[in-house]
């Protein structure tokens, strides 16, 4: 019985019901707005359609913008909040200025 | 600069009701008098000029009680107001409304999980959260639960099923999949639907349709309330997973392959999203057009054929996954093998043989509800952005598909522009979405594409192929072939939107579905 438990994948009847609300913490950190907004583009590998694009026009020394250090603040704070060709600009309900403050910290950190 | 306002709405007026609305909600969530941020409510990638449909103001309540107090002073000033969860509805308008000086209510501070209940599997959400948002809270908490992303993760759960969005997993059908709505209405009613009107109730999100009629699909695509929670089933983790590609040579194979996935789907072999992709669609993530042709026009069909050869790819590409027991799945795959597998010149692709290929690890992790973006690659094609899509649906057969086919790729190309699409079968029909991309940068080439999706709405209604949802400039160009009987139901819902919305303040002309003060000027009913 078990064996047909696991097998079928019922094993989560017995796991507890609800989880708890989450509270998202605000101002959100760095790297959770990197996972909520950014890396789906920019991570870095073929998968990433903003790395694949800044890839064939710089190269591979700059298609990344985590740890990249030739992209000053201002200009990624120009670019997140007014887009770029293919990028859409970010509002201020997405990720507030202190919030994008703190990103820009992540982006910059190794 | 001053702000585009509404015709009937004096500088005077439009500047009380915001003055108000501030006083309600904050000054720092309200955006008014010409500010460049209003500008991140464009959509960037239309084929109307860059700053048409600039929004006159944004407001961003948290909350019921803001919604309704917004609501009360729009209702006494006349101010459209026009809501957006996400506002990542991209190819169909984005953040924008469908008219400059509508004011934007953004709803994205509403971004709260507020449930997740793994033993019965489901998230009840506000309208902000987005899949990639829920898709996190899964993995950092441990459920054992998938969500179903619309293909570019950013976007959101509650909006992308209100425009009757896809997805990929066995639980594509996103607003069949939903469980139970809270609304308000625009004089500020608040209201549960199914069992959620029971006080007590446990069942809300278990139980679709409660007592009496169902209201649920009344606020999908339209504009008599707004959602402000819902519910969404979520699959339950299951214990095997066998993604597969099947590539085919011809372009006339798309005939036999549709015929096929038919009856695969009608009943249930294949219980996912089934798509038919055509190379370019396939081939964009990973390749720009220059790479290939760099004249202008269509991609020419030696450029083509070089791809297919590069990249292994065929004419048409089908993408589907099993799910359940491994050996369950081994005897699914098989008869896939003997039916799709068989037509001549298919080859059969499994995972391990496409791990490095970008396009076969996005689907792959679509389809096992993953969210990611990689599919926004698309724009890399031409760059710049400019999409815009076509989107009608048939009956799954293979003369439909061909007909469709056909139809759509000599226009594009008559217009100079490439086919790039794919058919999306999710049980009994087909979405067939044709993304037509062109160079924002290039005025002459955004218009030609503009005149060319007119042309495609009214041939292929005239062809009995009616679009599932469309882009904010063409709603109205859709609603009218929706005219049996005389517009019939589109004087239904007009005789809706008067009795939800005596003043017509909530999201004007949205689907073509104009209030009262408006219709003279817009409607084409009477």
């Amino acid at each position: 019985m078990d064996k047909l438990i696991s097998l079928i994948g019922l094993a989560l009847l017995v796991s507890s019901a609800a989880a708890p609300v989450m509270a998202e913490e605000r101002p959100r950190p760095g790297e959770e707005s990197w996972l909520l907004f950014c890396e789906g583009c920019h991570r870095p590998d073929a998968e990433g359609p903003g790395t694949v694009m800044l890839q064939r026009r710089f190269g591979d020394e700059r298609m990344a913008i985590k740890g990249n250090k030739t992209l000053a603040p201002e200009y990624i704070r120009s670019v997140v909040r007014h887009g770029l060709l293919e990028m859409a600009p970010l509002r201020q309900t997405d990720i507030t200025d202190a919030e994008l403050d703190l990103l820009i910290e992540f982006l910059a950190s190794e | 600069m001053a702000a585009v306002l509404p015709d009937w709405l004096s500088p005077q007026e439009f500047s009380t009701a915001i003055d108000e609305m501030a006083n309600a909600i904050g000054q720092q969530w309200v955006i008014h008098d010409g500010d460049p941020k209003l500008r991140s409510y464009r959509d960037s990638f239309s084929t109307l000029p860059g700053d048409a449909n600039v929004p006159s103001a944004v407001v961003a309540p948290d909350g019921i009680e803001e919604i309704q107090a917004i609501l009360k002073i729009a209702n006494e000033h006349r101010v459209p107001l026009w809501p957006i969860s996400t506002g990542r509805n991209f190819a169909y308008g984005g953040p924008a409304p469908r008219m400059p000086g509508y004011v934007v209510l953004d709803l994205k501070r509403m971004n709260r999980i507020l449930e997740v209940n793994e033993e019965y599997a489901y998230a009840l959400v506000e309208p902000g959260v987005s899949y990639f948002q829920l898709y996190e809270y899964l993995q950092k908490n441990n459920i054992k639960l998938w969500i179903d992303p619309a293909a570019p993760g950013w976007g959101g759960i509650v909006g992308n099923t209100l425009e009757h969005g896809v997805g990929y997993t066995p639980y594509g059908d996103h607003f069949m999949m939903h469980c139970g709505m809270e609304v308000v209405l625009p004089d500020g009613t608040l209201f549960r639907t199914g069992q959620g009107s029971l006080p007590e109730t446990e069942s809300w999100q278990v139980f679709q349709y409660g007592f009496g009629p169902i209201l649920d699909g009344v606020f999908s695509q339209s504009n008599f309330g707004i959602v402000t929670k819902m519910g969404m089933w979520l699959m339950p983790e299951p214990p095997g997973y066998m993604p597969f590609l099947i590539t085919y040579e011809n372009e006339e194979d798309l005939a036999i392959i549709t015929e096929v996935v038919r009856p695969l789907k009608v009943n249930m072999v294949i219980p996912n999203g089934a798509f038919t992709v055509d190379l370019l669609w396939d081939a964009a993530v990973k390749v720009s057009k220059r790479q290939y042709y760099s004249g202008k026009g269509p991609i020419p069909d030696s450029a083509r054929k070089k791809i297919m050869s590069d990249y292994k790819l065929g004419q048409w590409n089908f993408y589907a996954a099993l799910y359940g027991p491994p050996p369950m799945m081994e005897n699914t795959m098989q008869v896939i093998r003997d039916t799709l597998g068989a037509i001549p010149g298919a080859r059969v692709w499994t995972a391990e043989e496409r791990k490095h290929d970008a396009a076969f690890q996005y689907r792959s992790k679509l389809m096992r509800g993953e969210p990611n973006m990689t599919e926004f690659g698309l724009m890399n094609w031409v760059g710049g952005g400019g999409h815009i899509n076509f989107s009608p649906i048939s009956p799954t057969t293979g003369e439909d598909a061909m007909r469709q086919y056909e139809m759509i790729k000599n226009r594009s190309h008559e217009y100079g522009f490439d086919y790039i699409g794919e058919f999306a079968v999710g049980w009994r029909d087909m979405h067939h979405v044709y993304m037509l991309m062109f160079d924002r940068t290039d005025d002459e080439e955004r218009q030609r594409a503009h005149e060319l999706f007119g042309v495609l709405i009214d041939e292929a209604a005239a062809a009995g192929y009616g679009e599932y949802r469309t882009h904010l400039a063409f709603m109205d160009q859709v609603a009218k072939t929706y005219s049996w009987n005389d517009h019939a139901l589109w004087k239904l819902h007009e005789r809706l939107k008067d009795a939800f919305d005596p003043n017509g303040i909530l999201a004007p002309g949205k689907q073509g579905i104009w209030p009262a003060h408006m219709r003279e000027k817009h409607s084409w009913t009477s």
